[in-house]
């Protein structure tokens, strides 16, 4: 398998238009699942690994019949706004739930090998999103597919330092999940963990970065934007400037969340670039929530190995991969919005058959080609003055 | 809109020139603002101090409450300038519609008429003429008592419901102290504007007042905060708990003069629906619509939740559609602002779960939402739990068999409470409000009723003259 997840990515149209007009529904029986359950696993697995140009939307409904059969919570909703299977032609008609959702219901298709919890920041740690995952070799097969195109596009392994949590220290978290997921794939024999039980572990960082100067072996920094935003303001401290080797690259992923941390994304870049000497074209940002299988990262890496767009930085944006369909909706009428336009994010995730598919976030953005763009994420609505919001006031207990 | 504003947000008293602004943009209104050093600011404050000590502190109440009676009286008028101007460019500023600014402006004035305020005066201090000089403390005694207000009270604004600045402006002129108004950035207009009509109205308020701004509790900051509280008597602040506390600290930091300090926090409200009530369903579940809608349930008194009792003529579940029938009227008379991407994603996260609970029969719950959009939505939910709302015109409403249930069910929220509305017979309403006030609620008024206070009512349990002034007796030999 690692062989064959190594072939790289072609990322070709986006958007899968093929519209299948009938539509059987099985019958269904307990006995009869097992083998579904194995048989449609086993055919994402075969559509992750080889995409086609049009089998998308035959999965997805394929998918969608699957969810609505097995996961009953999900069935009522459908059932309750009129979209069963039967009626439902295109994988844009496919109800999506609330990533909310997660947080209130057991959302699995079957028995889950392992489920993960959301960090709960934006609600306080009492209320956390549960996201179960029945097969993890999906979840697997899409993490390391997506990373290796859009980190590792040129290289098949490269020495990994990881601003996170191990799977020991994080055990609830998807985030150390996949970050165990590459180190093992890709990340060499010297990857190691930079965060603790007591933090990041600024020292040793350094270390292992002077290092990996003195020997100009290129190395990868990946790990949450807030571990990485430490590390700038002691390089600011201690006046400190690194220059990684050539071919260095960072993946950042997370953002600010929660945190009043007054910086724009490409002032955030623009630091990366001075501490760590590191070109914008190797700072790729990963987009991703846990009550999702599958990831984006930005293309910027890929198109510059790739020799694609090389000066057009601004068009900076998150890849679709070819499992995903990403829609930007209406934020009041949740209705598929014209290209460029600013509206919510709904993802349409084949990897996340085994709970649901399709997902409607908080989070804010607009196309850009064939990709999107973040421009928010969900951090709860903001209220005014001495109202208050949900949030605060639940830390404040 | 197609008209564009470009306006004041301040008022200083003349001579202080200022020469760096700053501009906040609110879609086509924009809104100018003066950059404050800390020169500027202490000239500002002498100026304050001068004219308290020279004219504002030797007026008469009743004269005071002439000006701002007039005051008033113009901004009750549709036509007088300022207002229309206010009318104007609010609902750029704030999000709300130009229907919900108008009744707005028009119920925060109408509290504040001669007659309202000299009732106040006189509850609060016993007699208005405290103010003016010493008054018998006991006939006959000869202990004499009077009430003075600070030289100078900085107040910072919280920017949830316009027209917060008016109050405290009315307010400090009443106890005879010059006035240091921080606006909001979130509504930087009409307490600037209201300044103004009072300046026109007596001229020799001109020195007596200023309305600024400034980033409030940042770095920044600092030396101005440390300026404008160390020289007051009196700070009061508004706004989030966060910005409250930062406040009490630079407040602690601004010696020698250490003032006084009032502070409004985060504060939620809440509606109790007595079976009684249910009689007539069509009044009632119109009243606490109206609740809900007003200041699109930003406010510290707007309802975050309805307790239902059963056993009436109607079931809780048909006040909530009832409710949402109303919601769905008022938002052709009263229609919601717009919201930015972040609420509506918010509001439809919390509908959706609602509807998934629904379709799942899980506990009982129903909901009631506008066709399309987050415009209103009323989710009936059988579990008595007490939660808050996303606002913006959500709210849930919760079927409880008996109105003193509700009690225990507040405990957890006692520092926040604010406002319980209430629809139930005159006779059950004194248990309830002992009860009520004992669980931490300052208010307690009927549904439909709950965004109109009357000024001087108790926010957050205190009262809106007494705890600005100072006592001084005087015994005679």
């Amino acid at each position: 398998m690692p062989c064959q997840l190594k072939t790289k990515l072609k990322f070709g149209n986006a958007a899968d238009r093929t519209c299948i007009a009938s539509h059987c529904v099985p019958a269904y029986n307990a006995r009869r699942m097992d083998t579904r359950e194995n048989r449609i696993d086993d055919e994402i697995l075969d559509y992750i690994r080889r995409p086609g140009e049009a089998g998308f939307e035959a999965l997805a409904l394929k998918v969608f019949t699957y969810q609505f059969a097995r996961n009953p919570i999900y069935r009522k909703y459908c059932e309750a706004k009129n979209k069963t299977p039967d009626f439902v032609a295109s994988w844009r008609e496919i109800p999506a739930v609330p990533t909310e959702a997660f947080k209130e219901f057991d959302l699995a298709c079957g028995r889950p090998e392992k489920v993960f919890l959301t960090s709960g920041t934006s609600r306080g740690p009492e209320i956390r999103g549960r996201h179960p995952v029945p097969r993890l070799e999906i979840y697997r097969a899409s993490a390391l597919l997506n990373f290796s195109s859009h980190l590792l596009p040129d290289l098949a392994e490269m020495k990994m330092m990881i601003l996170a949590g191990s799977p020991d220290l994080w055990p609830r978290s998807s985030l150390s999940h996949m970050m165990e997921m590459v180190r093992q794939e890709y990340g060499g024999e010297e990857a190691a963990y930079y965060i603790n039980d007591a933090g990041l572990d600024i020292d040793r960082l350094l270390k292992t970065l002077t290092e990996a100067c003195d020997r100009n072996r290129p190395v990868m920094l990946l790990g949450v934007t807030l571990a990485f935003h430490e590390v700038l303001e002691y390089a600011r401290n201690h006046r400190l400037s690194l220059r990684l080797p050539n071919g260095s690259r960072i993946m950042d992923t997370g953002g600010f969340k929660g945190r009043r941390i007054d910086l724009s994304k490409s002032e955030l870049y623009r630091r990366y670039e001075e501490v760590f000497g590191v070109p914008q074209t190797h700072i790729v940002n990963e987009y991703g929530m846990t009550e999702m299988c599958s990831q984006f990262y930005d293309n910027v890496l890929a198109d510059c190995v790739n020799d694609i767009e090389r000066p057009r930085l601004r068009l900076r944006r998150k890849r679709i991969p070819p499992w995903v369909r990403t829609l930007i909706v209406d934020p009041e009428t949740l209705e598929e919005l014209p290209p460029g336009q600013t509206g919510l994010l709904r993802h349409y995730d084949l990897a996340n058959c085994g709970s649901v598919m399709a997902l409607q976030t908080e989070d804010v953005g607009r196309t850009i080609a064939d990709g999107f763009e973040i421009l928010g994420r969900a951090s709860g609505a903001e209220a005014r003055g001495c109202s208050l919001i949900v949030e605060e006031l639940l830390r404040a207990r | 809109m197609t008209d564009r504003f470009n306006l004041d947000g301040f008022y200083l008293p003349p001579p202080i020139k200022i020469s760096t602004f700053t501009k906040l943009k609110f879609g086509a209104v924009q809104i100018r603002l003066p950059v404050l050093t800390a020169t500027t600011l202490s000239d500002v404050i002498n100026q304050l101090l001068a004219a308290q000590e020279q004219h504002l502190s030797r007026q008469s109440t009743e004269a005071i409450l002439k000006i701002i009676d007039a005051a008033v009286s113009r901004w009750l008028k549709p036509e007088d300038p300022m207002r229309r101007t206010a009318e104007a460019a609010l609902p750029g500023i704030t999000g709300l519609s130009p229907a919900m600014v108008r009744l707005g402006v028009t119920r925060l004035m109408e509290g504040f008429q001669r007659d309202v305020l000299t009732r106040i005066l006189d509850q609060e201090l016993g007699d208005l003429r405290m103010l003016d000089g010493f008054e018998d403390q006991d006939e006959g005694s000869r202990r004499l008592i009077r009430a003075m207000g600070p030289r100078m009270t900085t107040t910072i604004l919280a920017g949830n419901i316009p027209g917060l600045g008016a109050s405290e402006l009315i307010a400090s002129l009443l106890v005879k102290s010059s006035c240091l108004v921080k606006v909001s950035s979130d509504e930087p207009l009409l307490t600037a504007l209201f300044a103004r009509t009072l300046v026109e109205i007596e001229p020799r308020l001109a020195h007596c007042l200023a309305v600024v701004w400034w980033p409030g509790g940042k770095p920044e900051s600092k030396s101005i905060e440390e300026i404008a509280f160390g020289r007051s008597e009196l700070v009061i602040a508004a706004g989030s708990d966060e910005a409250v506390m930062a406040v009490h600290l630079t407040v602690g930091r601004s010696r020698p003069a250490l003032p006084r300090l009032i502070g409004y926090g985060h504060r939620v409200s809440l509606g109790l629906i007595g079976r009684e009530a249910l009689d007539d369903l069509k009044a009632v579940s119109r009243n606490a619509a109206l609740d809900v809608a007003m200041y699109d349930q930003q406010g510290c008194l707007s309802p975050h939740l309805f307790y239902v009792e059963t056993g009436g003529s109607r079931f809780p579940r048909q006040f909530a559609k009832a409710m949402g029938q109303e919601l769905a009227r008022l938002e052709k008379e009263l229609p919601r602002g717009p919201v930015d991407t972040a609420t509506s994603a918010r509001l439809h996260q919390i509908r959706s779960v609602a509807e998934i609970k629904q379709a799942n029969g899980e506990e009982e719950v129903i909901v009631f939402g506008s066709e399309t959009g987050t415009l209103w939505t009323v989710i009936y939910e059988a579990d008595p739990t007490f939660i808050l709302s996303p606002l913006y015109r959500t709210v849930r409403v919760k079927p409880i068999d008996d109105l003193m249930h509700v009690i225990p069910r507040l405990e957890a929220w006692r520092p926040y409470l604010q406002a319980a509305g209430i629809a139930a017979p005159e006779s059950r309403l004194r248990p309830l409000a002992e009860a009520l006030g004992r669980a931490g609620v300052n208010r307690i008024c009927p549904v439909g009723r709950m965004q109109q206070p009357p000024a001087g009512w108790p926010q957050d349990g205190r009262r809106f003259i007494a705890d600005r002034v100072r006592w001084v007796n005087l015994e005679m030999p």
